[in-house]
């Protein structure tokens, strides 16, 4: 099992650092010069002057002071070194360092994602199950309605009813903000019935394939309730596929704070990616952007990680 | 579904290969349901000069946030637009959207997939770690990357969201030809002298073809909704285009007064993106069951 972790880690790492620089080489490329960019955010934040205020000499002196004119592989070096000793850098916007952007912001993104993630696995499992077990009766066709619109509703737009019907109309939850866990609710639904909807429809295809296999048969004719055969039996097995696209689905929550947190007005990480894209702030969006592409890699490695725990078979593959 | 299934019959007559499966294709009721849904949004993008009761970008200042009523079906919003006009003109947008993106993201994939699946070796190592590279982020977060790059506007989100599938598409490719390559008729094709481009464009992806068809259609309603999602937050079609995702996002501040506003766009997507998954669904279930696990 070991031997396994640390195969699956190491291949992890060029996973990591070719995600850095293609974030790196993206923000390299793009058609504006970051010093101009930088002085001109400077100059409108104490008084609109024109761009020519400082000299060519001046914006030379500046690119080198940053280590802007050093070749592109030093530079790239000097981002990961710095990157591992925790310094991303400070914004073009707030002057503040990123890190402490990231560090103040972290916590609601990680927060809503795990909230979203439990509601999708939760309510995913439960719908799946009662779907595989009635198979063919209105529940299970109800249960797989429900699940192929999830998959299909904007989160944009689920965001937005829900805040209307019950942070609007029946006023039980707050519209928008975030703080306690009253705020947490609707957004973490928002973004977890996508996942849910995924998770029912699989959970229930594959608990419907294992249930057909000899082993369940044997366990039916032992004369085993049929509660234990579906929960001892049968899930253990049915979970696999399952787990993947948990796994997947976490991602989603990365991906989808993006929305999630524009519409419900909450900080955090997707919050801060978007407004630094229309703000024109490059080291911010460099590090968020990598900070999920790491977590998403990390989450899927934790995934590898619990199949070869699930299936001892895959260990050794 | 397991209800929408279609018994395989056994006797198919002289009827072709194409036929039989449409006509098992068609007894899915979802299918049947998604065409439907499809022809009437399709009608409505292409009559929409015509049937639109209203210009879709013509400000009324004296009919702002009107209800639904019989002379707006749909109500105004915050300019006093006619929803319904500007619905049917975003369902333009949104289905051009979808299938230019995935003709990009397939087209693109496709080779990638085919190319890195046949040559294996140094080229296949290559081509698969940018394709794991680019996997790595989650969601929307490449399409939102390449939009950076490209800056906002609908024709580079058509792009950003291609792009954004590409490595889906290659994945997939890649998978289904290391299968089929170690097959006899491509053997037996290598065998009688046949180029390797030969063997790839004309043996194998003649035989990659269902997964491709199932993949394409699923992913017209996933890009529908990247491009609507990015539309959103402001980074794709720019104001007063009536594009869907961004009509929700210009009447979210007047949602206490005008919940129809931000309501219709909404439904309007989900409807696109349920209808093509639908027919998707049934054709992954009609052409190759076997991709159940693979394409949900």
């Amino acid at each position: 099992m070991r031997g396994y972790i640390v195969r699956k880690l190491l291949l992890a790492v060029p996973v990591l650092l070719g995600v850095s620089l293609l974030v790196f080489l993206v923000l390299h490329f793009l058609p504006v010069d970051p010093v101009r960019e930088l002085v001109m955010q400077h100059q409108t934040g104490t008084a609109p002057t024109i761009e020519g205020a400082l000299t060519d000499a001046e914006i030379e002196a500046l690119r080198h002071q940053l280590g802007l004119d050093r070749p592109l592989y030093i530079q790239f070096g000097r981002f990961v070194w710095n990157a591992l000793h925790g310094d991303f850098g400070t914004s073009w916007r707030t002057k503040r360092t990123v890190m402490t952007m990231i560090a103040k912001n972290a916590p609601y993104t990680i927060e809503l994602s795990l909230a979203g993630m439990a509601i999708s696995i939760v309510l995913g499992v439960v719908l799946g199950v009662i779907a595989a077990v009635k198979e063919h009766t209105w529940i299970d066709t109800i249960s797989m309605i429900l699940a192929v619109g999830g998959v299909c509703a904007p989160s944009f737009w689920l965001g937005l009813m829900l805040m209307l019907l019950f942070g609007l109309k029946l006023g039980w939850l707050p519209p928008i903000g975030a703080g306690s866990w009253k705020h947490l609710v609707l957004p973490a639904f928002t973004m977890g019935i996508g996942g849910a909807a995924m998770v029912a429809r699989l959970t229930r295809s594959s608990l419907l394939e294992v249930m057909r296999q000899e082993y369940i048969v044997t366990a039916r004719s032992k004369g085993l309730a049929e509660r234990l055969v579906v929960f001892k039996h049968a899930m253990r097995n049915a979970m696999i596929p399952v787990i993947t696209v948990v796994g997947l689905s976490l991602g989603h929550m990365l991906g989808g704070s993006v929305i999630v947190e524009n519409v419900f007005g909450r900080p955090g990480l997707g919050r801060i990616a978007v407004d630094a894209i229309n703000e024109k702030d490059y080291p911010v969006v460099q590090v968020t952007v990598l900070m999920m592409a790491v977590s998403y890699v990390l989450a899927n490695l934790l995934v590898d990680i619990c199949y070869g725990l699930l299936d001892p078979r895959i260990r050794y593959k | 579904m397991a209800v929408m299934e279609a018994p395989v019959e056994a006797a198919e007559g002289e009827q072709s290969g194409a036929q039989s499966t449409l006509k098992r294709l068609f007894k899915i009721k979802g299918v049947v349901i998604g065409t439907v849904i499809v022809a009437f949004l399709a009608a409505g993008a292409i009559f929409a000069p015509w049937i639109a009761p209203y210009d879709p970008i013509a400000i009324s200042r004296n009919e702002q946030l009107v209800p639904p009523s019989a002379k707006h079906i749909l109500g105004t919003d915050q300019l006093g637009r006619d929803v319904l006009s500007r619905l049917l003109f975003g369902s333009r947008l949104s289905l051009i959207v979808g299938f230019v993106s995935v003709a990009i993201g397939g087209g693109a994939g496709v080779v990638l997939g085919l190319i890195s699946g046949f040559a294996g070796g140094w080229v296949d190592a290559v081509i698969s770690g940018l394709v794991d590279i680019m996997l790595a982020f989650p969601g929307l977060l490449l399409a939102l990357v390449i939009i950076i790059w490209l800056g906002p506007g609908l024709m580079n989100v058509m792009v950003a969201v291609g792009i954004g599938n590409t490595p889906r598409w290659a994945r997939l490719v890649r998978s289904t030809v290391l299968s089929i390559k170690e097959t006899d008729f491509v053997t037996a094709a290598k065998a009688a002298g046949a180029t390797d481009a030969r063997i790839m464009f004309r043996h194998i992806l003649g035989n990659v073809l269902a997964p491709i068809i199932v993949f394409t259609t699923l992913g017209v309603g996933g890009s529908i909704l990247s491009a609507a999602s990015l539309g959103y937050l402001g980074l794709g079609a720019q104001p007063p285009t009536p594009e869907w995702g961004l009509m929700l996002s210009e009447s979210r501040a007047f949602i206490r007064v005008c919940w129809w506003a931000a309501t219709f766009p909404g439904l309007a997507i989900m409807a696109s993106v349920l209808s093509v998954n639908l027919i998707g669904d049934g054709l992954r279930d009609t052409l190759d069951p076997r991709l159940r696990g693979k394409l949900s």
